[in-house]
Order: structure tokens, then sequence, then C-alpha cells
């Protein structure tokens, strides 16, 4: 066992290398830097910015800049890489302690700074993983002892619920919850009172403020968790053993709750640690949104201010909480298993080595590249930039056909099942209602995304009324403009014309055939009559119609997304599966190197590195396109997986025997072999997709205006308080419409599942 | 039964805890021992009514200082904090208008202005006891100029400038060297000091005698090794808040980063009220760390903390909690600063020899007719009415008129008129299609790109209704949303890009905007840094510029600044917007409070004290 975690542990160090070097690449390649703000304020010379930069050693190479900071962190280090007037005072190689250099912004050193806020956050992170288990264990025995009462049902429901609530949504929730009610606290770790209070009401300060960020953390926790133990239960309540000891005449109680329950249990100690792991990510959000002064806080804002040495030092910890989390994954199974024995792992040396030098070469390469082409990195940026371009086309034709592939195949196996149990039908017809309405966008929504009408800002959803036989949309006046305040206008109001012509307004459908009728319009002669069916946004832009487009961007990231992942986890976990020996050993590592990267972190740092090189179409494909580079490899993961135990069974071997090409093999035996459960994952991923999407443009960093998606449009109710402040509720529309979308992938892709390991009962 | 009895004992149990735990959280702050020094001969009696000691004053700031080294500082949480504590030579008093004394208890002008005298207060001292005496003036302004020395002990000088390089560079001594040299210091006595600069230097008083005065006998030590720019960072806060003496109404009682900064009465403040109670009243003053602007608004409006900005955003809904929580909302009439749009007007071309903007671009964007033209096409008054709620006015002058020493209120005005926006194009040679489409008289279709800084959502509003309004006057403008970082490495550096969007603080003394109206000057975002002025009205400009810095008569000098403004309304390289109404709010519970027309609401926060 002590083998395994010291094992463990070293290989930390060659990926926090490779972590740390890919975050510091991106941060590099990233335009502007710390001295960004000082540059354009009025009170400081440009004299002082070039001597600032000097001394933060911005006017290095990045490879001096790099090697500093690695010399600063490694406890052994050489006076080498030390500024030239410290160097003589330092033997060529000595040990010190480790330095994470110093912050730009907060001018102490990075160690400090870190020291500070990671203790509110590991505080958030254990209480949150306290009250995840603490609620969802019993839950789901509970739901599990009593199958299909109500009980179970319900709690079914509000499992599924929570899991679609998008933590941000909820984050916002309860801000607005603190402020209105004054409950609990607004923000921060203790209230401003605390340095005046006694120890135990200093403590019950900290509770207070820990309360509300634990809660919204925990909530999709506690229902995935909940699931997974009611699952687990049900199954082992169907084991031999539990025959047998009914058979032997063991009391009800005793068999669930000494011998199932125990069982039970297991997988979710596991998940222990990968929860634990996981927290970080999630608390970025959650402390920006909530105020809460932690490590995801600072770090957010060191990125944002491109603080060097704070992010790098940020990402490294989230990469070590992420591998330390793992391993008390592994460690808690091997001590509740007996049956698992870990010190069986091996990684041949030789292999590792070979890693470890290709890894080397790669930084000397770069180094030798920059240092002899100084022109090099802006031909890399946008041989970059025209490589993702042109990669995206070949993927788009390989996903085409794999798309029809995976249709053909999805109606030939699921849709009759789906369509013989109610809640299929419900779910699949919402989801093909949905994305009707975003494919017919242009012919249900009334008004173009952009169209604005500065006089109706914030209006309220419009009534409607009866009149003379026919529909007539209110008529409302701005009782109040000081807070936008609408009252309808008694009597009056305008007919509402079905599939009424609209030049003004004419589109392509699919981008070919033109028209110009809309599903409804506001008969009306004057021309800023208008029918808002979810109301309007500060410049009068019609929500709904809003609502509509932002669905092409929010509903299809998801699909695009799933798709690239699938491909290329499918390739990747084939191919390595296929062939094993070194291939598998590479990709594998260069699996666990993606997964051992704290991924909103990565996707931050990538986006601002990326991001001015693009306009916002091609903003929408770099989303799709990062969000997937990181998805892919789990799913590889399990792919291989399979392709090991197919590659064994008799008739791969006969396949292989008769001199067929890997590459047939792969897509004639495993494919269809392991196509049930892409598409089962495809399914239960997407909502990834879609809350993903609306996290980055939420935090400003994904689409942008004037476009329309889901998550813009809900950080329009955040940044704007008076959205929430005044009562314009119907802002909130999108957050409804992500949660919707959500929940009925996972219900599908729940009955999905269930088609396609009937076994499994869930 | 035993069940019955367990759960009684459980239940007494929790309702004890939850009752010890309330009594806890209501233990009193330590009391603020006052009067225990006399108060110095040369102490300032304060005009303000006589009040009581003691209450919290909460504030909430988005921001943490950076340092509290005040020549290290460079953004205005960092300063704030520090004005607190360091006191300056002068002061501005933002209700009389006028520069008042602080420090220095007096001052003599001689030598037709170019020689300054100031005499400190008698028996002033620094939080610990230590004298404030002339040598900490000379040790201020000596660590400013300190010279670079290498190894022989000699100044290194730059080989550019031919000027020695600093040891500390600060924003200061590029600002101090008047006319080419750097201002002249001696001590004449223990408490007065001599100061004079080459040339007349008419913003003397606001520029040189508002540098925070540093104590010589707890940061001499630091200069002289020179680690004096980590002196006083926020380590020393966290770790060893006494170490930093103050001179202000406040010392530093803890700082926790992230959470918020205490400060506590100076025990030797050198204002005293006219019952002769050392001020400050306050026993406590807090600033409460928050994540963003309007999370201190929520604050504020929930009773949280005493006093805040109020964005012309949040009045509407801020307003509706004054009654509940106690507190009042004064308007403060426009915001100081200016916001606005531009074209890239530099004409020259990159490395590669490529033009920054393409030629048939720079043609339009150079037409003082084609930005007149734009600018009558943005709808501002569509603006304020839709985002502001008629919170706002249209800002004719790069002086907003919150500077209202200095704003020039008959500038030329435009009207949101797209007919006439048509004409002037029209006029200009510009042509309209069939489908009302402008293109210029070569044919090229009418678009370009605008670059905006993401993250403000105001500034995302304007530029989407920028879109739809030069949409009606047939423009396809494109938006493009860049971090900060990148939109500043353009406009300054690299110059590629048409149209950009920006905002700039204002307010204080014209000479302070140099760098913008200048030609020379790195913020004259449209074209900076020329070598010598692309246009005759640029070339007035500078000529102005020049001029009021060694006008000593205030009218001629604002006449010269009118000017200024005048040109730079008609000329129109900058396209100005919309400045919000600013609103500030204060709790009710605290007396004294004088609402300044400019600035902030607490700048007396020294005289605040609790009603009773």
């Amino acid at each position: 066992m002590l083998k395994f975690i010291i094992r463990r542990l070293l290989s930390l160090i060659p990926l926090m290398l490779g972590i740390s070097l890919t975050v510091f690449l991106l941060m590099y390649l990233a335009p502007g830097d710390f001295l960004s703000e000082a540059r354009s304020s009025k009170d400081i010379s440009p004299e002082i910015v070039k001597q600032e930069e000097m001394r933060l050693g911005l006017d290095k190479p990045w490879y001096i800049q790099y090697g500093r900071w690695l010399n600063g962190v490694s406890p052994v280090k050489t006076s080498l890489l030390l500024p030239e007037n410290s160097r003589a005072e330092r033997p060529l190689v000595y040990i010190g302690a480790p330095d994470f250099g110093f912050s730009w912004s907060y001018k102490i050193p990075v160690g400090e700074l870190i020291g500070q806020r990671l203790f509110p956050t590991l505080w958030l992170a254990l209480a949150s993983a306290f009250l995840t288990y603490a609620v969802a264990i019993p839950l789901g025995v509970l739901a599990a002892v009593k199958r299909d009462s109500l009980f179970d049902k319900l709690s079914a429901f509000l499992a599924y619920a929570a899991l679609s609530v998008p933590y941000f949504f909820l984050a916002l929730l309860a801000v607005l919850f603190a402020a209105t009610t004054g409950i609990f606290p607004t923000g921060g770790q203790v209230s401003i009172m605390h340095d005046f209070m006694s120890p135990p009401s200093k403590l019950a300060d900290y509770l207070s403020h820990l309360f509300l960020p634990t809660i919204v953390l925990s909530v999709g926790g506690i229902a995935s968790i909940m699931r997974v133990m009611r699952g687990n239960f049900l199954d082992y309540t169907r084991a031999e053993f539990v025959t047998t000891a009914r058979a032997k005449g063991l009391s009800e109680n005793a068999i669930m709750f000494r011998h199932v329950l125990r069982n039970a249990i297991n997988p979710i100690v596991t998940s222990f640690g990968f929860a634990f792991a996981g927290l970080l990510s999630g608390a970025l959000l959650v402390e920006n949104v909530m105020n809460y002064p932690g490590l995801g806080q600072l770090i957010y804002s060191a990125i944002v201010k491109q603080d060097q040495y704070v992010v790098m030092a940020g990402v490294l910890i989230g990469c070590a909480m992420l591998v330390c989390g793992q391993l008390l994954a592994d460690v808690l199974l091997a001590m509740t298993d007996p049956r698992i024995r870990l010190d069986n792992e091996r990684v041949p040396a030789g292999k590792l080595a070979v890693f470890l030098a290709a890894a080397l070469a790669v930084v000397v390469l770069l180094t030798w590249i920059s240092e002899t082409f100084p022109q090099a990195f802006g031909i890399l940026k946008s041989a970059g930039k025209w490589s993702m371009i042109g990669g995206a086309g070949l993927l788009c034709v390989l996903l085409a056909v794999g798309l029809c592939w995976a249709a053909a195949f999805f109606r030939r196996h699921f849709l009759p099942h789906i369509l013989k149990s109610p809640r299929g039908i419900a779910a699949f017809s919402v989801l093909v209602l949905m994305y009707s309405a975003a494919v017919f966008a242009p012919f249900i929504a009334p008004y173009e995304p952009t169209r604005q009408c500065l006089d109706k800002s914030f209006h309220p959803p419009t009534g409607f009324f009866f009149k003379d036989g026919s529909l007539c949309a209110k008529v409302y006046r701005n009782a109040d403009p000081s807070i936008a305040k609408y009252e309808a206008v008694e009597g009056e109001g305008v007919r509402v014309k079905f599939f009424a012509h609209s030049p003004d307004n004419a589109y392509k459908i699919f981008g070919v055939i033109p028209c110009d009728i809309k599903l409804f319009a506001a008969e009306s002669t004057q021309a800023d009559a208008r029918i808002f069916l979810l109301g309007s946004d500060s410049t009068g832009r019609d929500v709904f119609s809003r609502l509509l487009y932002g669905a092409r961007i929010s509903l299809s990231i998801g699909f695009i997304g799933i798709a690239i992942t699938m491909v290329i986890g499918f390739v990747v976990g084939g191919l390595s599966g296929y062939f094993g020996g070194t291939f598998d050993f590479l990709a594998m590592r260069f699996v666990e190197f993606l997964m051992a990267v704290p991924g909103l972190y990565l996707l931050l740092a990538m986006r601002s590195a990326l991001a001015p090189h693009f306009d916002s179409a091609q903003m929408y494909i770099m989303i799709v396109v990062i969000l997937s580079f990181i998805g892919w490899a789990s799913t590889a993961r399990v792919i291989r997986g399979m392709a090991l135990s197919l590659s064994k069974a008799q008739y791969v071997q006969a396949a292989k025997a008769m001199g067929e090409s890997p590459l047939k093999i792969i897509v004639k035996h495993f494919l269809p072999n392991v196509l049930s459960y892409l598409i089962v994952g495809a399914t239960l991923s997407i909502p990834a997709y879609v809350l993903g999407e609306a996290a980055l443009s939420f935090l400003g960093l994904g689409i942008q205006e004037p476009s329309a998606s889901w998550g813009l449009m809900l950080a329009q109710a955040q940044n704007d308080t008076k959205v929430l402040m005044l009562g314009f509720w119907w802002m909130l529309a999108p957050g409804g419409a992500i949660f919707a979308t959500v929940l009925t992938f996972n219900m599908l892709g729940d009955i999905l599942r269930d088609i396609a390991d009937p076994k499994k009962d869930k | 039964m035993d069940f019955r009895a367990t759960f009684s004992a459980l239940a007494t149990a929790a309702i004890c805890t939850a009752a010890f735990l309330c009594l806890c959280g209501c233990s009193e702050p330590p009391k603020i021992e006052r009067g225990k020094y006399p108060l110095p001969e040369g102490a300032e009696v304060a005009q303000c009514g006589v009040g009581n000691y003691g209450g919290i004053f909460v504030l909430a700031a988005a921001q943490e200082p950076k340092t509290f080294n005040p020549l290290v500082a460079s953004d205005a949480y960092s300063s704030q904090a520090i004005s607190l504590m360091l006191s300056p030579l002068v002061t501005y008093d933002p209700i009389r208008e006028e520069v008042v004394p602080a420090l220095a208890q007096s001052w003599e002008i001689s030598d037709g202005g170019k020689t300054y005298i100031f005499k400190l207060r008698e028996g002033a001292k620094f939080s610990d006891g230590a004298d404030i005496t002339a040598d900490d003036v000379v040790f201020t302004f000596e660590t400013i100029f300190a010279p670079q020395l290498d190894k022989d002990g000699k100044p290194v000088i730059d080989k550019n400038t031919r000027r020695p390089l600093l040891r500390y560079p600060s924003r200061y001594a590029g600002q101090y060297t008047i006319g080419g040299e750097p201002i002249k210091f001696r001590k004449i006595d223990k408490y007065r000091v001599e100061f004079r600069t080459k040339k007349v230097y008419a913003p003397f008083l606001n520029d040189i005698g508002f540098v925070e005065i540093l104590p010589r006998h707890k940061l001499q030590k630091a200069v002289e090794n020179g680690t004096f720019t980590q002196a006083w960072s926020t380590q020393t806060a966290i770790h060893s808040p006494a170490e930093m003496v103050s001179s202000g109404p406040f010392v530093l009682f803890s700082y926790k980063p992230g959470e918020r900064l205490v400060m506590s009465p100076n025990p030797h403040y050198w204002r005293a009220d006219k019952a002769g109670q050392r001020l400050p009243y306050i026993d406590f003053l807090i600033y409460k760390f928050v994540a963003d602007a309007n999370t201190s608004t929520i604050l504020f409006a929930t009773g949280q903390c005493d006093a805040a900005a109020i964005g012309a955003n949040d009045y509407a809904w801020v307003a509706r909690y004054a009654k509940t929580y106690g507190f009042k909302i004064y308007e403060r009439g426009p915001d100081a600063s200016i916001s606005f749009l531009w074209f890239n007007q530099n004409g020259g071309k990159n490395e590669n020899g490529a033009p920054y903007v393409k030629p048939y671009k720079y043609k339009w964007f150079s037409s003082k007719k084609f930005r007149q033209a734009v600018m009558c096409a943005i709808d501002r008054d569509g603006l304020i009415k839709s985002v502001w709620f008629s919170r706002a006015q249209k800002l004719d002058s790069i002086i907003s008129p919150a500077n209202r020493k200095w704003h020039n209120p008959d500038t030329r005005k435009y009207e949101y008129s797209p007919d006439n926006a048509r004409k002037m194009f029209i006029e200009d040679g510009f042509k309209y299609d069939d489908s009302g489409r402008l293109a210029d008289p070569q044919g090229n279709r009418v678009e370009f790109e605008l670059i905006v800084a993401d993250g403000s959502q105001n500034s995302s509003v304007i530029a989407t209704t920028f879109v739809e309004n030069m949409k009606a006057v047939g423009i396809e403008v494109k938006l493009k949303f860049l971090d900060f970082g990148t939109i500043v490495s353009k406009i300054d550096n690299t110059f590629d890009y048409e149209a950009a969007m920006m905002g700039f603080t204002g307010g204080g003394d014209p000479s302070g905007g140099k760098a913008i109206y200048r030609s020379d000057g790195f913020l004259h975002v449209w074209n900076p840094r020329q070598k010598s002025p692309a246009t005759d009205w640029e070339r007035r400009i500078d000529e102005i510029m020049d001029a009021q810095e060694i006008e000593m008569n205030p009218a001629a000098r604002r006449k010269l600044v009118f000017e200024m403004q005048n040109i730079l309304s008609d000329e129109l390289p900058l396209l100005f917007l919309v400045s919000p109404t600013s609103y500030s709010g204060i709790s009710e519970k605290w007396r004294n409070v004088r609402i300044p027309p400019l600035g902030s609401i607490i700048w007396n926060i020294d005289e605040l004290c609790q009603t009773k």
C-alpha cells in the first residue's frame, strides 16, 4: 500500500511539470500582461512601466521566465537561473524551500496568498462533501428500501431537478435570497464584527457564512450520489448472498443493513475521493458568484489580471487536489474491499523514461524554436488557428457520417423502446419540440434577436384577451419610466395575426429558401407595436426571440461537442485497446494528464490565450473544441477497457487470423459492440456541454453580444443588479430553458441506459 | 418513555447551546482610549459640529489595497487607504473648492510663483509619538528623486534620456520635473521647508503639496538598503500593522486579505473639534472587501454598510430600501468620468509595410464630416431612456460637466437624427444603394469593426445599440469583445483596429489630462505619440496645453481650456457618449455629513459622528 501511495505521489512530478508548462505557455501566448492596465492609465508614465517590466522579468524570453519559476519551486535549485546580480551569492547547486514566486497584484509571496485562501476553500469542500454524504446515503437507502413508493418517485424527480440546475444559477438565486431576506450573510467568510467576537460565536459566524455556499455546492452531488446509492443497493438486494441469508432466516433488517448496505456503500466510499477532486472546479463559480473568499475566486481574478504566478500555483494545487482525491479513492477502495490489491499495478520503468524523455524533448524543441526563430510563435499561433479550422472541417465530415450512422442505430434499437414508456415519449417529444423550435427560430420568433426598441426596455410579458372573436395582445404604457413600470391600457389591444407576412423581417429557411411568413405578428400600423411573449431586455429586445435564437447555440453545442468527443474517444480508445503496448501507454498517460488538469481553469486559460484571434462565430466553434478537448479523455478510457476485453473475443481473434486490417476490425467488430454505450454516454454527457457553454458565456468568456446564447442572457441578469431587484423575472427565462433541456437529456439518458443494459435496474 | 427523556434532554442541550452562542455574539469591540495625549500647539480646529465619540463605520470595497506605500501605489483603492493614514502637506477642501492646510499649517509663495515655503504644525506627531518635522518632508522628496547607484556608488545614467535612473521609480518623479529640472527642496529649520521650481508651475500646490509625507524614522533603513518598494507592503499590514505609523486620522488596526481592513483612530491626529476633543469621532473604520461593485451596492442597500457610491443604473432599486434601512441618497450630478468611441486615425505602417488602417477606410476616418455624421446617428437619448431610466446626460465635451471649474458648456452639440446623418454622408461624397446601404465614392461598402472591452454590462449595451444605430444609416458594424489587455496593446502598440470604445476617469486639473490632449501623449488614443502634430487643430491644442501650464491668471487659463474643448467637440476625434448621473448614499445614523459637488462624500470622515 505504502509503495503504491509513494509511486502515485511520485507520478505527480511529471504531471505537474507538464501542466505548469502548458499553463505557462498559455499565459505567455495570451495577449497583454499584468502591466496592461498600468500602460493605459493616465498617471503612470511609460518609463515606470518599462522599469516594472524589467523588475518582473517580463522582458526576458519565456523559457527563462519559466526556468526561473521552476527553479524557485523545486527544492533543488541552481544559481545559473538567478538574475545576474544575485548569482554570485549562491553555490551552483543548492537546496532551498520551494518558492512559488511573488503575486504581482497583491505584492506578497504566492505561497502566503494561497495559504490564506486555501483554508476557506478546503472548509467549503469538506463541509460540502460531508453534507453530500450525510444526506445522500440515507436518502438513497430509503429510496431503495421503499422502492416504487411515492417517496421513491418524488426523490427521483427531485434528484433529476437538482442535477439539472446550473451551479451558477443556483448561486445567483442564493445571493438574491440572502440579500432580500437578510437571514444569511451575502458573502465573505466571516462577518464584519468577527474580530471582536468570542471563540464560540466566531465558530457560529464561520458556520453561518459557510451555510449557503455549502448547500449550493452540494445539491448536485447529493442528487447523483443518492441515485447511485439507490442503484447499488437494489443490485445487491438481488445478490445470491441475500437469498442465502433469507433462506437462513435472518431478519429483513439484518439483511438490509448488515449485509446489503455494507456492500452497496463500497463504490460510494470510492467516489468520495473523486467528488473531493472535482470540488475545486465547482467552487470556482460558486465562490465567484457568492463572493466567498477562497482559492477559486483568487485564481479566477488572477487569470483575469494575468497575475501569472498565482495562476500557476493555483492550477498546480487544483491538480494536486485532483490526483490526491483519486489516490484517496483508490486507497479507500482497497481498504473497504479486500479483493483489491493495489500493489499489482506496475508502471514499466523503461516506458516511463521514454515518456519523460519525449516531454523533455518537446520542451527543448520549443526553446530552440523560440531562440532561433523569434517570429515562430506568431507563425505557431496562426498555424494553430488554421489547423484548428481545417481540423474542424475534417472532423465535421467525419461527424456527419458518424451522426447518421448513430441516428440509424438509434432509430432501430432505441426508438421503439423509448416510445413504449410514457416517460420516454414525454422526454423525446420535448427534445424534438425544442430542436425544431431552434431550427425554425426565424419563423417562430416574431423579431430578429438584435432588433431593439429603446422605448420599451424591460417590458413585461404581453397579456392577451379575446375581442370580437379574435385574439388581441394588450397594449402597455410606461407608467413610471424611472423604474420601468408598465401598465396595461384598459380596453386597448392589437390583433394578433397568425402566419402573417412581414416583409421587414424576411429570412431564409435553412439559409436557402427565402420566406417572410411569421408564426404570429401584431397587426398594427405603428412601427413599435410589439408582442413580447417573454418580455424585453434592457434595450427592448424580445426575450422570446432571443431565447429561440440562443437555443440554436446552446442546443447544438452539446450535439457537436459530444460527437467530437465520442469520435476521438472511440478512435483513441479503440486503437489503444487493440494495439496495447507503447501506443496504449502513451495514449493513456495523455488521457490521465487531461483528466488531471482542473478542467475549468484550463478552459479559462485556453480561452484567454486564443480568443483575440477569433470572431463571434469562430468563438462558437472554439468553445465546442475546448469543451470536447477536455471531455474525450474519459470516453477513451472506457472504450479502451471495452476494446481490451473485446480483442480477446473469439470472433475478433478469428478476424485477426484471417488478416483483416486493424481499422476494419475496429469499425466492424468493435463499433457495433460499443455503440450502445456511446449513445447512452453521449446522451448523458450532453448536459455537461449545455452547462459548460452557459457557464463560459455567463462568465463573459463565451458567446458575445449581439448574438444570443442562454448563458449570455443569464449573465445580463447577474451583471445588472436592477434586473432582479426591480423584479424583471422574465430575464431568468434562459435559466428555465437550461434547466428544462438538461432535465430532459438526463431523463432520456436514463431511459436509454435501461434499454441498453436491461439487467441494471435504476 | 426512555426515548422521550432522551429527546427532551437533547432539545434542552440544543436550546442552551443556541442561547450561549447568541450571548457570545453580542460581545463588544475593544474600547478605544481617548484623550491620552495632549493636543499639539499647531493643532487645527475643525469647524464642524461637536459630537460624541463612538461608532463603527463600515464601507464595502470591490478591490483591495495593493500596497500601503504611497510611492508604490498606483491604484485608487491603495491611495484611498493610504490617504486615511498619511497626511500630505496640503489638501483639497471639496466644499470650499480650494487648497487647505494639512501637515503644513501655512505657506508662502514668493519669487513670482517659483518659490514655496511650507511651515509645518508645531508639536504634531506620528501615531507612535515621533515628531513630524521638516526632515520627514525632505526625506520624502529625497526618496522620490533617489538615483540608482552602481557598484562604485555613482548614479547610473540612462543612455537615452541622459538623466540619472531612479532607484525607486514612481509617477511623482516625472511629474515633479518641471521645465526639465527636478524641483529643488531644502530644510530651513525644524518646521520649515522651501521648494523652488525652474519655471512657474501653476498647479504646484495641487501637485506637489498632495504627496503623502513619509515617516523618516520608520522608512529610512528600507530606503538605504534598497528594500523600499517592499516596505509597507500588504505583508507589513497583515503581520505588523503597528509598524505603519500614521499622521492621518486613522491607524491600521488589522488587515485580512480577501476579508476586511480595520482602522482605529490615530491618538496623535492633528485635528480637534471646537470643544477640544481630538478627531476622529469614529471608533472603528472597517473596509469590507467584496467581489464586485454590485455586491457592495447590495450591501449598502440592505443596511450592511454605511456609505456607498450608487450608479445611475442601481438608483431605482436602492432607493426603495432607504426607509427600511435608514439611509439617504444624494444626487451628485453627472459623473466625472468620460466615455467615448473613436476611429483609428493612425496613418502609419507596421514593420511589414502594411498600413495600420486600410487606406480607403483611413480616408473615411480622417474626414471630420464622416465622424460628425456618425455622431448624429447615435441614439444617445434612447440609450439614456432605456438603460439608465433617464438618469444620465449626453456628454458633449472631453471634460465632464461634473468638473464645473473647467467644463465648457457651449461646445458644439450633436442631436440624434438619422436623416441628418444620411444627408451629411451624402455631402461628404458617400452614396446609398437601392437597399439603403452606404458606400464611399469609390464604391467600397462602409463597414468597420468596433473593439470593446468585455466584462462591462453598460459598454456592451452601448455597443449593441451603436451597431443597430449604424445599421439604420446603412453602415455595418461588427463587434469584437476583447479583454482589456488586448485592447490596450492594440491602441498603444500594434494599432491594428478600426474603431474602439473606452472610458477615462475624469476630474481634477486639466494638466492631468495632458497625455490625452497632446498629440505626443500616449493616451492621445486616436493617433498617439505623434512626432509632430498630424493636423492643424492638434497643433493648436498642443500650444494651448503648453500655454495654460504657465498661465497664473485663472480666468485666462480657463479660456484656454475652453478653446481646447471647442476644438475637440468640433473635430470629434472622440465621439462622446453618455455621462450617467451619480448618486451617493450614507446611513442616517451619521452627523456632520457635508456633500461636496464632486468626489467622495466621506471626504470629512474624521468629522463624522453618530447621532444620539
